[in-house]
């Protein structure tokens, strides 16, 4: 399974109650400079930085919104990861703490 | 002569400049002075002229304008703007892209991007009514969060090619935010958060570099939409317009100081 971490330089941050993804300049070519994400998405972007695994994040999430079906937990946490995915907010683990050129 | 080395306050701080080009000094006018010391804040290199003036010409080509022939001193300074924000944001200051102006004892901002019409809104209620507004800046005010949690609006150089506002502009709290937009109506509604914070991003004069820049200035954002109302003028740029704008902050104010 691969694991994976969130992209060094990229700060999930609020303001005003609402969640922002902010990348620093460095890359800017590589993802979005600002994307808004729900609190779900926030939540498990935290426990991604904490080292979470996949098994790990639908822990949390079903620990933290006391779900019934472990299926919601997955089909969020895979949601999840497909847009930080598309959106390139996130690394390989095994590509350590590299920058992609 | 280009080693020598000038300051110049925003909002109390001092930044102080190496100048690449001669005359680029001029620009500043009597915002800048000479200090003796070796020291600088800010020096656009050669490599980031050229690199601002590729983004420049990019900027005029995707918006289907002329290229005017900037010369070097005036790019020089377009880009000051940009690395100056970086030793301000850790002070609680950035540059934000708008005509600020004193109106009731508080800053109003009309902001949104060129060519929206700012100083249309500004220079169209000057006319409809004299003596009521003073300019702050008509392009690039510095805003200040201060440790009570307010919001303030200084002059500063970049004030447009209008020129609007001077060294001796007022500064003043902060009162409302207006973002602009061109549209066949006019409206004005309020704006949330979620709406503004884009808005925020684009016209906050800062690139960060560092995740420590990124909360400075998210927390900037943070105070600015607590502190005032924020709200979106959809506009055809006439009279009409603005007093529609005109009347909407007289009532959506906060209580004068």
């Amino acid at each position: 399974m691969t694991r994976y971490k969130t992209r060094p330089g990229v700060v999930l941050t609020s303001i005003c109650g609402e969640y922002v993804l902010v990348a620093a300049k460095s890359v800017w070519e590589l993802c979005p400079y600002v994307t808004e994400l729900n609190e779900t998405s926030a939540f498990l972007w935290e426990h991604l930085r904490g080292g979470a695994d996949l098994d790990g994040l639908m822990t949390a999430l079903n620990e933290e919104y006391e779900l019934d079906d472990p299926a919601t937990a997955r089909q969020a946490v895979e949601a999840f990861l497909r847009q930080m995915l598309e959106l390139n907010y996130l690394l390989p683990e095994e590509q350590g703490e590299c920058h992609e050129e | 002569m280009n080693e020598r080395i000038y300051q110049t306050e925003y909002a109390g701080r001092a930044v102080r400049y190496r100048f690449l080009t001669p005359g680029a000094r001029a620009w500043f006018g009597p915002w800048a002075y000479r200090v003796d010391c070796e020291d600088y804040d800010v020096f656009v290199t050669p490599e980031r002229l050229q690199l601002a003036r590729d983004l420049l010409q990019q900027d005029l080509q995707r918006r289907g304008l002329p290229d005017p022939g900037y010369s070097d001193q005036y790019v020089e300074f377009r880009t000051q703007t940009e690395l100056t924000s970086h030793p301000l944001i850790r002070c609680g200051c950035c540059f934000f892209h708008a005509v600020a102006f004193l109106w009731r004892g508080r800053a109003w901002l009309l902001s949104g991007p060129s060519g929206v019409g700012k100083s249309t809104q500004y220079l169209n209620w000057q006319r409809l009514h004299p003596d009521e507004i003073t300019v702050i800046c008509g392009d690039m005010p510095v805003l200040e969060r201060r440790a009570d949690g307010s919001i303030w609006a200084h002059p500063s150089p970049w004030n447009g090619k209008e020129r609007l506002g001077s060294h001796r502009s007022p500064s003043a709290p902060l009162g409302g935010l207006v973002i602009l937009e061109q549209g066949t109506e006019n409206t004005i509604v309020p704006t949330g958060a979620h709406e503004a914070i884009p808005s925020l991003f684009r016209q906050f004069i800062l690139s960060p570099d560092t995740e420590q820049e990124i909360l400075d200035l998210t927390s900037l954002m943070d105070a600015l939409l607590r502190a005032v109302p924020v709200w979106k003028l959809t506009n055809r740029g006439d009279d009409d317009s603005t007093e529609l704008l005109r009347q909407t902050l007289k009532g959506g104010s906060h209580d004068p100081l």
